[in-house]
């Protein structure tokens, strides 16, 4: 099935009732949840991780992947009406929409950022229609070898990339690896640091985890620094059009932010936090207006909004073609999968199509969902962000805990999710990473399958491990970026030459 | 925001140090695991390697810290602020806690009302209102309508 045939039939998966509605549950929640302070897009994903093992594996993910980029949508409106970024990467957002709100402009640059989002998603789309098929055809010739290197190697650059120091990223990861050992073992059956409790002879809850991580350690952030809220200003229909000098100065940034967007989107790492920060300062290089960044330049606006899109359209292709999630969310839907028996990896083009051409489809579907329903729906999301915290911190506390509890019907989970709490609020303030723990509890028992498969189709050889020249190479990259920051210091020191720091500070 | 500081270089190697600790309670238990053979290893081998990565992780967070200037602090809240993290914290462990026995519902509107309390000026009355509102929209939601089976006191709550 080629890029073409391919798309047509994801559209007639996607244009299902079910399938439809999916998509605009997904988007509208999204949406919400990017709008909504104490939710980040993870946090809420994994509380509707529940629902989507009573949808059929398609609907799930579509409207998984429909919150996602529904999420980015969402954070930018908060960015830009009270300077408070619904999730990380609408943090750069906050430098210039703020200011432009401040100049009357708020509405026009909703639209500009409704429109740019739409662009980057779409042409995001296209990319991976093209890019994804390519890549499962590349993945077809990996082995054990090469997809252990893939996944222990992606995870180690992930946590590194992460932002922060080493520590930072490996320690909170090597949490996860362990976590991820506990219950039984799926191959021998043997129960594994289970202390005789039945309850987790089948591991810790993923959900448990993330909403603990992201969500209720989030809101314990929100109420320890519990502030003024900040009102937005009213948004009227008529001030929602930008001109157009507006619009002729977002086309150049809506075409870098999407490229570079897309690109960021396939590489490990917090994808669309970098892209965004990467797109502000490329506006910051190439734009005719940059002496107005940061003082209200719609540049600064179009430009890493349509990025933070098109990467997180994009961060679907590792997940789709090869069965590696680079990223929390990506590992959520990875979970999902794994739940509705739909084995991930680069045979679930030709195995499960309608998964793979469905979800890429529904993208293209919920893009154009989000850019007709969110420029009326502006008004909606700004008299939401006037209910006060203590009406909405309770009603995500309530609805965490159900989500929790309901994928196992188990009060170990709800204990799980208050440690898991505590642990990634005490993380957090020490500045760890949160999402290489996510991501290691996910890719944990898939490593551990990679290395087995390994050694059992080399008799035991560990050489296979580092003989291939596909997993050499992997290891390599690896090791360059593992080694950067050291090397960039023994430069500075040594030579007196001074590089940028590659790795940010931090992207939580 | 009242905060306070705490040295930097000691947060990370107390965190570094609890680290080196479980890693050795983790590998100890997984050497108890059988290994099997090399090609068809057994539950032990890779919690062994990943006791050896927790291991290098933890060193990793010790060096670091042994790296930090001694004046570098991270904030921490004090004050109020403190106390209402406490208060957050009392109440969630009281919500988790007595929800197997009082049932879902009724720690809900319980939790709900608190917090309100903690967290706004409002009047009990006015929270009571909202707390009930709140947890009956959720009961009918997700335990009425979508059949969700959550903790229950009584034969509806």
């Amino acid at each position: 099935m080629d890029a073409l045939d391919g798309i047509l039939y994801g559209l007639s998966v996607a244009f299902t009732f079910n399938n439809l509605l999916a998509a605009l549950v997904g988007a509208l929640a999204g949406t919400l949840i990017g709008v909504l302070p104490g939710l980040g897009p993870t946090a809420g994903i994994a509380m509707i991780l529940p629902l989507s093992y009573s949808l059929d594996p398609t609907s799930g993910l579509i409207m998984m992947a429909g919150m996602f980029y529904g999420a980015m949508y969402g954070g930018s409106t908060t960015a830009i009406l009270v300077n408070m970024p619904g999730e990380s990467a609408s943090v750069i957002t906050c430098l210039d929409g703020y200011k432009l709100t401040k100049k009357g402009r708020a509405g026009a640059v909703l639209t500009v950022v409704a429109a740019g989002s739409f662009v980057g998603g779409v042409i995001s789309v296209v990319g991976v229609m093209l890019f994804a098929p390519a890549l499962a055809e590349v993945g077809l010739l990996f082995g054990p070898a090469e997809f252990f290197a893939l996944t222990a190697g992606g995870l180690l650059l992930f946590s590194r990339i992460s932002g922060g120091t080493l520590a930072a990223g490996i320690f909170p990861m090597a949490i996860g690896l362990m976590l991820s050992t506990v219950g039984q073992e799926a191959v021998t059956g043997q129960d594994r640091f289970t202390f005789g409790l039945a309850e987790l002879t089948l591991g810790v809850e993923l959900v448990a985890l993330v909403v603990g991580l992201y969500g209720i350690a989030e809101i314990m952030s929100v109420v320890e620094a519990l502030q003024k809220q900040v009102k937005p200003l009213p948004v009227k229909l008529r001030d929602m059009f930008p001109s157009r000098q507006e619009w002729r100065r977002s086309v150049a940034p809506y075409g870098r932010g999407t490229v570079l967007g897309f690109i960021f989107g396939l590489l490990p790492g917090p994808s669309a936090t970098l892209a965004s920060f990467a797109a502000y300062r490329l506006e910051q290089a190439v734009s005719k207006y940059k002496h107005e960044l940061g003082e209200g330049a719609i540049e600064g606006v179009a430009g890493p909004e349509t990025a933070n899109n098109a990467a997180a359209t994009s961060s679907m292709v590792p997940l789709l073609a090869l069965g590696i999630p680079f990223g929390p969310v990506t590992a959520l839907m990875l979970a999902a999968m794994m739940v509705h028996g739909v084995q991930p990896g680069p045979m679930m083009m030709t195995a499960h199509p309608q998964v793979f051409w469905g979800v890429i489809a529904s993208m293209l579907v919920g893009n154009v969902m989000l850019v007709i329903l969110n420029v009326p729906l502006i008004s909606v999301w700004v008299s939401l962000l006037r209910v006060p915290n203590h009406i909405f911190l309770p009603i995500i506390l309530m609805v965490a805990s159900v989500g929790c509890y309901s994928v196992r019907n188990s009060m170990l989970d709800v204990g799980m999710l208050f440690v898991v709490a505590l642990i990634g609020y005490t993380l957090r303030k020490l500045e760890f990473q949160l999402a290489p723990m996510v991501v290691g509890l996910v890719l944990g028992p898939l490593i551990e399958k990679h290395m087995r498969e390994g050694l059992f189709m080399s008799l035991g050889e560990i050489s296979v491990f580092y003989t291939s020249p596909i997993a050499i190479a992997i290891w390599v990259l690896v090791l360059v970026v593992l080694l950067l920051e050291p090397l960039r210091q023994l430069f500075a020191r040594a030579l007196g030459i001074k590089v940028k720091k590659i790795i940010p500070e931090s992207s939580e | 925001m009242s905060n306070r500081t705490i040295s930097k270089r000691t947060a990370y190697l107390s965190t570094g140090g609890f680290g080196l600790l479980l890693s050795a309670g983790y590998v100890a238990i997984a050497m108890q695991l059988p290994f099997g053979e090399m090609d068809a290893p057994g539950a032990g081998l890779f919690p062994v390697l990943v006791g050896a990565i927790l291991c290098f992780a933890s060193i990793a967070t010790i060096v670091e810290g042994w790296k930090t200037p001694r004046a570098e602090g991270i904030e921490i809240p004090a004050g109020q602020d403190r106390a209402r993290l406490f208060k957050l914290i009392a109440l969630l462990g009281l919500y988790f806690g007595t929800m197997p026995w009082l049932g879902y519902t009724l720690s809900s509107c319980g939790f709900a009302l608190l917090l309100m309390r903690l967290l706004s000026p409002l009047s009990w009355l006015r929270c009571s209102a909202y707390a009930a509102l709140m947890t009956g929209t959720i009961y009918l939601c997700f335990i009425a309508l979508l059949k969700v089976p959550m903790p229950s006191f009584a034969l509806f709550f």
